[in-house]
Formats: structure tokens, C-alpha cells, sequence
């Protein structure tokens, strides 16, 4: 038997029922959007081809040199492997690094600015400190890609060849563990920083790289050139290096004696490499903490 | 003798400050005139008191002019209290509000302002003042005030000294460009500092409690949108950067709101800018605000988007919103904002009900067109009245200039069935919101 009778049922306005995450939910869904951003994640084809054609460039060196090692076992018995050192692959990596960095640090900050989406982030529980941290908490997760990822390989590769066998070749090469994440730690610091300090003054991405890369390539160049031509004061001039910096602080970390080339005259302690790459870091903090404190 | 009324803040995590203040208020609520310097200064005292937590705003009153704030601070011995400064300041602070209470030689009650003279106790003889008179500045509940705030850029000042404060419903923040409408919008948000002054939003700093944004939504004037994310994804990130855990229904009922929902999933660099602008206001409700602030929300709409944002501004305002709207269509403010705060050059020019700030405008007098037959004898006949200042004849149509509104409602039709003639239409012409704009902005 059916009824006549009908009724209409207000679904009415239902509000959200679940957990609001405060600050802490917004640092992490801007970290998110900005890993999205510089991977190209969510974006059209043209976006993803750069950065993860620069991963595939630091990533498969690894692989090979691992490879290789596998086949060329016997010929290094009783020596280091030469070619699979942690030194090299920070080398081969960090310049790979060094261009997506240069793609990433743009595109993280300049977007928001010149599209007027700061006042986005400004309406929502989170502080200048919390922005720009989780754009740099971004590139940092990237790096891990870039600098990390390609020593793991190469630190689980090398134990599989471990005459003791592999846990025991874990073992014994985790010392390097602490080094490579301090290597790439300072990486970070000394390519991000600048990125960042362009960034936050360049009104278009194209600009922006090109400064960025001409920045840490002349800067290197005429460090080199003033070094060899000079000597005395003027051997402190090899500080201004950017894009070696971190190279001569990795070779501290890992003991090695590379020469840099043009540099070595200079003769300095690593100790003022360190020194200018966190110096450069924390004048890159504190100009985007005040020039974002009148934007957001 | 200047008009205005006393006031002060306090902002204070100390219980013992804060009792002080609470009962100065109190105390102080009635009207008193002040006598300082010689000066004579009458005004109203009347107060609010907003808090939360320990932090606590206290406001008496308001202050028409620069000279009377500075009275107010000199005479209560304090304005702000950085409660970091230690005990010292503090026990100065309690002792200030008391001697201003029990003590102050500069402010009595008196006979003049319809109040018993000041005999003893004056907690006593304000005790029996009558009501205090609102401001139409101030919101009856408000959730957000600015008090005396100014900015400046350089050499420009781009907000002067303006106090308001803002509760639940519409409320229209109108003023020609560059009269500091974006500028206080954006001191209001927190997104810019005031250079003087100070502003709460829920009884709370915006630069210092960013927690306050969790029931703050904003729709800044500029463009805001990532062109390359979808109008969807657009809304949900806004709902992930509030805290949402489920974005993806909060998005779907803000789209709704803004009935975007057709288009959600297209890319927003492919919006036109009224959709553009409806992505925006989505993204300003989807964390379900309890204030929201909106710099031009209706620039670019059509007319069909337009009614459909402003019946949704409405119903939130009808549901206890604050919603603050700044919009240079004053007819699209006119059906929506029951109360307006109109600035010019940076000043705080008019607030209140249009109506009421239009009857406050005693020097222009009101026009109203009569439609008349024959009209040159209702025209000569109006010409000896009392509240009229001037009638022009336009055919049979009279337009008529009067300061008494209400007097020359009364007098055309006594006259026009006194002189047989036909009224067939009586209209003011100038009470619309355009009208009164005008008068604010450029005088007659």
C-alpha cells in the first residue's frame, strides 16, 4: 500500500565536522603546495619535464657508477672504489642541484607575490616566519631528492658489495650517514639562500633564473680570477665563490683534498666557507622577514 | 566648546589592571563635560568592554578630534600599557585609573549637561546621568575596531586618525579612490600595520594572534588566484591552509555558495573576472568565517552574479556575520548595507543609517520634486513658508529646496487642498546614497 502523503527533508547548511589543524595544518599545506609547485605535480606536462628530467640527470650517474662497481668489483679489491666515494656523487649532484634551484626558488616565492595570492596566506593562521619556512621546508624536501636520494643509493649499493655482506657493509660505512646529510645540509643553505634572495625582489620567473644562475657563476668566476691574479687580502676574494663554497665545505666534511681549481692559492680555512654560507643564509632570512612582514 | 567624549585602552594580561578598568568603565558611564586647560570640553561617556582571555580592551566612549585624544590620554595618565614592562608600570597604570575615578580635577559632572553638580562622590552623581547617547561609528556588538589608527606611506597619509568599529550584518565602506578604504581594510585584516593606533578583531591584535584567522575571511582587491590551479582546487587549498581535514566538502559548499559549481573544475586562468571573483569569495567562506572582509567583491560581476553574492552576503549577515563590504557601486551597497562608513581623503567622513547621515547634514538643505497641477500656485504659496529656501519651476514639476523635510511633508498637502491644486507626486531627490555620497565627497 503506498501514501499520498510527501515530504520535502531540509538538508539545510551542513559545516564542516571534522578536526581544524590551526597553524600547524597551514605550514604543512603550504609545504605541500610548494612541493607540488616545483615538481610540477598537478601541472601541466611543461612543468614536469624540467625537474624531473634534472632528478633522472643526478639520479642515473649514481646508478651507473653503482652498476659499473658491480662489474668492475674485482679490480678495486683492497682499494676504495676511486669513482663510487660519496665526495664524487656530491659533485655530480650538486650541479644538478645548483639549476633546480634556480627553477625552484623563483617559482616558490614570485607567484605569490605578483599574482597578489600573499593576502591568501595572510587571512590564514600563519606568521611571516611560517610562509617563508615552509617554502624553504619545500626546497628543502626537493634536495633530499636531488643531494640525499643519489648518496642512498650509492651508500646501499656499495653495501651489497661488501665482502662481509650487505648488513654488515651498512654497518660499517654508516658513519658517512651524518656527513652526507651535513654536505647536503650546507648545499641547501648555499644555493637556496640566494635563490630566495632573488626571489624575493624579481617579478618574473625567467629573470629571476637567469640572475640567479649568472649570480653564482660570475660570482665564482671573478673569485677565481681575482684569486689567481692576487695574493695577500685579496686571497679572501676566493670567498666570494658562491658555487664552490659548499664544494670546499663538503671536501672538509669528507676529509677529502681536492683542489679546487683557480682557488687553492688562496689557501683558506673551510672554516670561512661555512662561515659565508650561513652568513648568507641568515641575511636572506632576515631580508624576506622584513620584506614579507609588509606583505603578508 | 568642542563636542566629543573621553576614551582610553587598556591592553593588559594582568587580573588586578584589569578590574581597574572594568570599574572605571563602569563608573564613568554617564556624560560629563571636562574642563582642561581652560578649555571647555563637553562630551559622552559611555563604554564597552570587550574580552578575551586576560587580554582586555577597554573603550569609553570616542573622541571627535585629535586635541581631545590627547586630553583623554594626559588626563588618565596612560594610553597603552606594554605589559612587559614590568610591575612598576603597572601598579602607575592602577593607580592613574583610580586617581581618574575618585581624583581627577579636570572632569566633573555638572549642572550644564542636565546632571546634578558634582557633590562628593562623582561615581554617585553619574550614577543618575542618563543613558549615553551611541555613536554611529561604533557597532552596538562589535567584532571589530579600529581605534584612532592612522597610516602613513612616507610622506602620504593614507588613513587619518579613524575610529570604527564594525558588529554583526553589512556594513558598506564606501569612499571615492584613494580616499583609504583598501588601506583601512587592510589594517582591519591585519595585513598592514597601523602607523598610529590600534586595531582588534574579536577582541584580539591580528599581527600578534594569527589564530584570529581562523574566523576571518578576506577578499583582497587584487587579483590573488594561481592561474594555473582550477577553481576546485583553488578553494580547497584555501580550505587546506585554514586547517580543513576534509577540503574537498567544505569546497563543494562554498562553490555552491558562490554557484561556481559548474565550473569548478576548469582552470582559473580561464575564468572571466566576475568567476574570478566568485572563486575569491569562495575561498573567503569555505573556512566558514565569522567575519568577512571584502574589498570590491562585486567588480567584474554581471548583473545576475551580482545579485546572486549579495543574497549571499545577506544571508550571512542575517545568520550573525560580520561582513564588511567596500565597494565604490553605491547602489549595489544601498540594497545591501543597512549602515555605511563613507571616508574622504582618509578620514573618517560619515557613519550610520544613509537616512539618519543625510538628516545630519543640517547645512544643505534636502530637494524634493512635487508634481504639481497647476504648480505656480503651490510654487507661490510654498515660497512664505517657513521651511522652505527656494522652489524652481519646471513645467509641472517643482523642485523645491527645504530645511525641514518633515515641515514640508505637512505643509504640501494642507496647501495644495487649500488652493485646490493636484499633488500627483512628491519625491526627495537627494536622500539616495549617490546623493549623499556627493555631498560627502565634493560638497553641493
Amino acid at each position: 500500500m503506498t501514501s499520498d502523503q510527501g515530504v520535502v527533508f531540509d538538508l539545510g547548511y551542513q559545516p564542516h565536522d571534522g578536526p581544524r589543524l590551526g597553524r600547524r595544518g597551514a605550514i604543512f599545506a603550504t609545504i605541500r603546495d610548494g612541493l607540488r609547485r616545483i615538481l610540477g605535480i598537478r601541472r601541466k606536462a611543461r612543468k614536469k619535464v624540467m625537474p624531473w628530467v634534472l632528478f633522472g640527470i643526478a639520479i642515473i650517474p649514481v646508478i651507473a657508477v653503482v652498476g659499473v662497481s658491480f662489474f668492475v668489483e674485482d679490480v678495486f679489491t683492497g682499494v676504495d672504489n676511486p669513482f663510487a666515494s660519496h665526495g664524487n656523487i656530491f659533485t655530480i649532484t650538486s650541479s644538478t642541484f645548483l639549476i633546480f634551484t634556480a627553477l625552484a626558488g623563483p617559482e616558490l616565492l614570485i607567484p605569490d607575490r605578483v599574482e597578489g595570492v600573499l593576502s591568501v596566506y595572510a587571512s590564514r593562521p600563519m606568521r611571516v616566519n611560517d610562509y617563508l619556512g615552509a617554502r624553504a621546508a619545500a626546497l628543502a624536501i626537493a634536495a633530499g631528492g636531488f643531494l640525499i636520494a643519489p648518496q642512498l643509493i650509492l651508500y646501499v649499493g656499495l653495501a651489497s658489495l661488501d665482502d662481509d655482506g650487505w648488513f654488515s657493509g651498512l654497518v660499517s660505512n654508516a658513519s658517512d650517514l651524518p656527513k652526507v646529510l651535513l654536505a647536503a645540509f650546507f648545499y641547501l643553505l648555499a644555493y637556496g639562500a640566494p635563490a630566495f634572495l632573488v626571489a624575493m625582489f624579481a617579478k618574473r620567473l625567467g629573470p629571476a633564473w637567469g640572475v640567479y644562475l649568472a649570480f653564482m657563476w660570475l660570482s665564482s668566476g671573478f673569485a677565481v680570477a681575482i684569486t689567481e691574479a692576487t695574493s695577500g687580502i685579496w686571497r679572501y676574494a676566493a670567498l666570494g665563490a658562491l658555487s664552490i663554497n659548499p664544494d670546499i665545505v663538503m671536501d672538509w666534511i669528507f676529509g677529502r683534498t681536492t683542489v679546487r681549481e683557480g682557488l687553492s692559492g688562496a689557501d683558506l680555512d673551510p672554516i670561512w666557507s661555512v662561515a659565508i654560507i650561513l652568513g648568507l643564509a641568515a641575511i636572506t632570512w632576515i631580508v624576506g622577514v622584513r620584506k614579507y612582514r609588509s606583505l603578508l | 566648546m568642542a563636542q566629543g567624549s573621553l576614551r582610553f585602552s587598556v591592553s593588559t594580561p594582568f587580573r588586578d589592571v584589569w578590574e581597574a578598568a572594568e570599574q572605571a568603565v563602569r563608573q564613568l558611564d554617564g556624560r560629563v563635560e571636562a574642563d582642561y586647560n581652560g578649555r571647555l570640553i563637553k562630551g559622552q561617556v559611555s563604554g564597552s568592554l570587550l574580552s578575551s582571555g586576560q587580554r582586555v580592551v577597554v573603550t569609553v566612549g570616542d573622541l571627535g578630534i585629535q586635541t581631545e585624544v590627547s586630553i583623554a590620554t594626559e588626563t588618565v595618565g596612560f594610553q597603552l600599557l606594554d605589559w612587559g614592562q614590568g610591575r612598576r608600570i603597572r601598579e602607575k597604570l592602577r593607580q592613574d585609573l583610580m586617581d581618574y575615578i575618585t581624583d581627577s580635577p579636570p572632569v566633573r559632572a555638572t549642572s550644564l549637561a542636565g546632571i546634578p553638580p558634582r557633590t562628593g562622590d562623582r561615581v554617585a552623581d553619574l550614577a543618575n546621568a542618563p543613558p549615553p547617547m551611541t555613536n554611529p561609528a561604533y557597532a552596538t556588538n562589535p567584532t571589530i575596531a579600529a581605534d584612532s589608527v592612522s597610516k602613513f606611506f612616507g610622506q602620504k597619509v593614507a588613513v587619518s586618525s579613524v575610529s570604527v568599529s564594525f558588529g554583526p550584518g553589512i556594513t558598506g565602506l564606501l569612499g571615492p579612490n584613494g580616499a583609504g578604504k583598501t588601506t583601512l581594510l587592510r589594517m582591519l585584516s591585519g595585513m598592514l600595520v597601523p602607523s598610529e593606533g590600534s586595531v582588534t578583531v574579536l577582541g584580539r591584535n591580528p599581527r600578534q594572534d594569527h589564530e584570529v584567522y581562523r574566523d576571518v575571511g578576506l577578499v583582497p582587491e587584487e587579483s590573488s588566484i594561481y592561474p594555473s590551479m582550477t577553481g576546485r582546487e583553488y578553494v580547497e587549498y584555501a580550505a587546506t591552509l585554514a586547517g580543513f581535514t576534509k577540503p574537498r566538502l567544505a569546497a563543494s559548499r562554498a562553490l555552491h555558495e558562490v554557484a561556481l559549481e559548474e565550473d569548478a573544475d576548469r582552470s582559473l586562468g580561464g575564468y572571466s573576472k566576475g568567476m574570478r571573483q566568485r572563486a575569491k569569495v569562495a575561498a573567503a567562506l569555505v573556512h566558514e568565517p565569522t567575519v568577512l572582509l571584502l574589498d570590491e567583491p562585486l567588480n567584474g560581476t554581471d548583473p545576475v552574479q551580482r545579485a546572486h553574492l549579495i543574497t549571499a552576503f545577506r544571508r550571512l549577515a542575517d545568520s550573525g556575520h560580520t561582513v564588511i563590504v567596500s565597494s565604490h557601486v553605491l547602489q549595489e551597497v544601498e540594497r545591501m548595507a543597512s549602515r555605511v562608513i563613507a571616508m574622504v581623503d582618509g578620514r573618517l567622513a560619515a557613519a550610520g543609517d544613509i537616512h539618519a547621515i543625510r538628516r545630519a547634514m543640517s547645512d544643505i538643505p534636502y530637494r524634493v520634486t512635487v508634481a504639481a497641477e497647476p504648480a505656480r500656485a503651490l510654487a507661490r504659496e510654498l515660497m512664505g513658508e517657513e521651511s522652505v529656501d527656494g522652489v524652481t519651476i519646471a513645467g509641472s514639476s517643482l523642485s523645491i529646496e527645504t530645511n525641514d523635510l518633515s515641515a514640508l511633508g505637512t505643509a504640501v498637502p494642507a496647501l495644495a487642498h487649500q488652493l485646490g491644486v493636484r499633488v500627483t507626486g512628491f519625491s526627495p531627490d537627494d536622500e539616495s546614497l549617490e546623493s549623499v555620497f556627493r555631498y560627502l565627497v565634493v560638497g553641493r
